[in-house]
């Protein structure tokens, strides 16, 4: 129908949905599209005239469709369309990352004998995929024009304009229309097989996937990892795998970056801030290096991780994940590719939740994110290995650490299968299964810097302004010591120590509970693992009644230990674990950071509690302990522990020429710990395990109280 | 040739899809992989007896769930065809 005042050149855009059509047209028309309502149609279709090269052509935006042979409403349409309207030629519109499916209906559509175009959209996206389409070499084939373009950012629009300027300049006007089903349905089934076959030459020919592996190859790789019996198994052998290798490259990694950082801090900027007012120096070194020395710390790890990630996605191997722990998944509301997150979160709960995103779904990925924290990180193992050997024998100790898993998997799961009616996904697992693939080492670094780069803007921010906010907390009035009971922080613990002083939480720890400092310092916490500091508090309870006291002092022996053990490399590293120390006190064993000596404060039991823990633990830099030494002695007389009596020798540095007194030295108040000596302790007997108190040994120097102490960690 | 579910097919089977009962997400996902009305598939492999199953459309590989599967209506093509 070529009513009058209609334009006579006509281009229509095809192609399947969601192959940026709209934008395309958009592109192309530059102008606000017009709706136009064509006869015998139910729905509205999109034009809008052109210029190209002085003749007016009008350009319409017709449906998605899948074939030209499809049974859907906007197949019929199109159909329709093409059947009624003459069209001067068609602008076959195809994702270029998906290439091989949409060629058959370009296919088709020429064979309708229209003049076609093919434009390749998405070609940037394709590109950073690594696919490779030769349009030069597809276009000798198909006969007509193909042009890559980026429709979204307008990349090759201009090309393509130029072609169609030269395929309406040839062309007379709008031919009569075409016909497009002229043969019986099973002709045109064997005719649509005809095409995919020519389409799959096509592509084989044309388009470069990168290294995708053979599909006979493919195959036979299938029918071993998705082996009915073995299939699973072997999957957890490869995540293990995996982890071995995340763990062995990250933690070195992420070693060696706190080294730097407090290298950096120790060499440089505290030499640099030694004029500048206490106050300006405490916020740099304790507030805003730590900060964003705490995020600069977990980004080895991040990045690795995220690194193997890419590989199990990109290879195609988390889709066969998918569909090998789908069965049980299923159950849960969750699909099989939450599966493998839950397990990530066994080494780490933080990169396992980051990595929710490669489930589609919302509901499916809030409620993975639910379940994780469950999964027992290795740093919580840590603590419960500790407890197991602690508490029972050696023969029931697996077997109570066996039984923690189990219960984490119960809670985990269970805790998805409770609110599996509030998220669920609706996501059917319907998804393509790709041919194996080698990804390119650029690809894979690009994707795990891409994540990391989130990891670092959105995380990174919030927890440096976290721990800045803490610091604040600890710091603030600057005239007092820090973290004391006249700061910010101190005062509010004071403030909630009616309420928890009753059930046995002490005024300082109270402040964790309240929850005010450790909603943000949870940021952190989470990251530098969580389960770590939550299993602390929870152990102890500092003030009881004398009934209770053996206990709870093998309970904070056993903090102790763990403060010992969390400077074991193979464990206490993982999580490369910080935190304010005051909060933990631990009678005669050093865990407190303070060194301020106020010994006529007046006040109530947390003053008190806090010139105890003072008194007993004199700043002390350096602390060295055979960590199984201690935990025999404490083994065996769990009641009466006596680390006062152990003092002496941990003090000491074992094998080392100068034989450190660090707490004679300190109470004498004016022999700074030589920086960095530690280190060379640590080196010189490598089982000894050693702790200092303070971020850096310039923190402890006696009179520059540090406001929290950290677990220095032996390098190796 | 005899009509049935795709859920019921073992592997190595091959049918032709008559009618996909299912709503519209999922029959539009399945339509871009390629499976519509006419098409011919061959099961690959299934996960268990109810597990999700991996079907062969063209030369697209793909996974559904037996859920999905059982509301898609297909009709068996013989083993020689295959």
């Amino acid at each position: 129908m070529t009513a009058r005042g209609r334009p006579r050149l006509r281009l229509a855009l095809v192609g399947m949905p969601n192959t940026g059509k709209s934008t395309l047209f958009n592109r192309l028309s530059g102008v606000p599209a017009k709706v136009a309502n064509w006869p015998g149609m139910t729905v509205d279709l999109l034009t809008a005239k052109v210029i190209l090269g002085g003749r007016t052509v009008e350009l319409v935006d017709l449906p998605g469709l899948y074939s030209l042979h499809g049974f859907g409403e906007d197949e019929r349409l199109v159909r329709h369309f093409l059947e009624q309207e003459p069209v001067t030629a068609l602008v076959v519109v195809l994702n270029a990352v998906q290439l091989e499916r949409q060629l058959p209906l370009a296919l088709q559509l020429r064979s309708l004998g229209r003049p076609i175009v093919l434009v390749l959209n998405m070609a940037d996206e394709a590109r950073r995929l690594g696919i490779r389409v030769d349009a030069e070499r597809l276009a000798s084939k198909l006969d007509a024009p193909v042009l890559l373009v980026d429709s979204k950012h307008g990349h090759g629009i201009a090309p393509l304009k130029q072609a169609l300027q030269q395929l309406v300049a040839g062309a007379n006007s709008a031919d009569v229309p075409v016909v497009t089903s002229a043969s019986s349905e099973a002709a045109q089934l064997r005719a649509d097989d005809g095409y995919e076959a020519h389409a799959a030459a096509l592509a084989a020919d044309a388009v470069d996937i990168p290294h995708a592996l053979p599909a006979r190859l493919t195959d036979r790789i299938d029918r071993v990892l998705l082996h009915p019996l073995a299939g699973v198994p072997l999957f957890f052998l490869l995540m293990l795998l995996l982890f071995e290798v995340v763990y062995g490259v990250g933690l070195p990694l992420q070693d060696g970056m706190q080294w730097l950082i407090d290298e950096g801090k120790a060499n440089w900027l505290a030499p640099w801030l030694a004029s500048a007012s206490p106050a300006l120096k405490s916020f740099v070194l304790e507030g805003l290096v730590d900060g964003v020395g705490t995020v600069l710390t977990f980004l080895p790890v991040i990045l690795v991780f995220f690194i193997a990630m890419a590989l199990v996605e990109d290879s195609g191997y988390l889709v066969r994940i998918a569909f090998l722990m789908d069965r049980w998944m299923s159950r849960l509301g969750l699909d099989g590719r939450a599966f493998v997150m839950q397990l990530m979160g066994l080494g780490c709960n933080v990169p396992a939740i980051m990595g929710t995103r490669v489930l589609r779904s919302r509901g499916s990925r809030l409620l993975s994110m639910l379940a994780i924290p469950f999964s027992l990180c290795s740093a919580r193992l840590q603590v419960l290995v500790f407890l197991a050997a602690a508490f029972f024998s050696r023969q029931a100790a697996p077997l109570v650490l066996a039984s923690l898993y189990a219960v984490s998997f119960i809670v985990a799961f269970g805790t998805a299968l409770v609110w599996r009616r509030r998220f669920a996904g609706d996501e059917p697992l319907l998804l393509e299964l790709p041919p194996y693939r080698l990804p390119t080492l650029r690809a894979l670094f690009a994707q795990g810097w891409q994540s990391s780069r989130h990891f670092l803007e959105n995380a990174g921010v919030f927890i440096v302004a976290g721990v800045l906010l803490i610091w604040w907390l600890t710091h603030y009035p600057f005239d007092a010591a820090p973290a004391s009971p006249q700061t910010l922080a101190g005062r509010l613990a004071t403030f909630s120590a009616p309420l928890f002083a009753p059930i046995g939480i002490d005024a300082i720890l109270s402040l964790g509970v309240t929850g005010l400092v450790d909603r943000i310092l949870e940021a952190r916490d989470r990251l530098l693992c969580f389960g770590k500091l939550e299993s602390m508090r929870t152990m102890v309870p500092q003030k009881t009644r004398r009934g209770r006291r053996p206990r709870i002092k093998s309970l904070q022996a056993l903090l102790a230990e763990l403060a010992v053990r969390q400077s074991d490399p193979m464990m206490g590293e993982r999580c490369a674990y910080r935190f304010p120390i005051e909060r933990v006190h631990v009678p005669g064993f050093l865990i407190s950071g303070r060194n301020e000596r106020r010994p006529d404060t007046p006040g109530g039991d947390a003053q008190r509690q806090h010139r105890r823990v003072a008194a007993r633990s004199r700043p002390r830099c350096r602390l060295e302990a055979n960590g199984a030494q201690l935990r025999r002695r404490h083994l065996a007389r769990p009641d009466r522990t006596r680390w006062r009596s152990s003092r002496r020798s941990r003090v000491s540095c074992p094998g080392h020429p100068r034989r450190a007194r660090a707490g004679s030295s300190a109470r004498s108040g004016n022999t700074p710990m030589r920086p960095g000596s530690s280190r060379g302790c640590a080196s010189a007997r490598p089982h000894d395990r050693e702790y200092r108190t303070g971020s850096t040994a310039a923190a402890c120097r006696p009179g520059t109280a540090g406001p929290r102490c950290t677990l220095s960690i032996p390098r190796r | 040739m005899s009509i049935q579910v795709l859920a019921a097919l073992k592997p190595a089977q091959r049918a032709v899809v008559t009618a996909l009962d299912l709503e519209f997400p999922v029959r539009e996902k399945l339509a871009a992989l390629g499976v519509r009305i006419g098409r011919s598939l061959q099961v690959v492999r299934r996960v268990g007896s109810a597990g999700p199953m991996q079907v062969r459309v063209g030369h697209t590989d793909l996974i559904l769930r037996a859920a999905d599967a059982g509301r898609i209506t297909v009709e068996l093509l013989p083993e020689a065809s295959a």
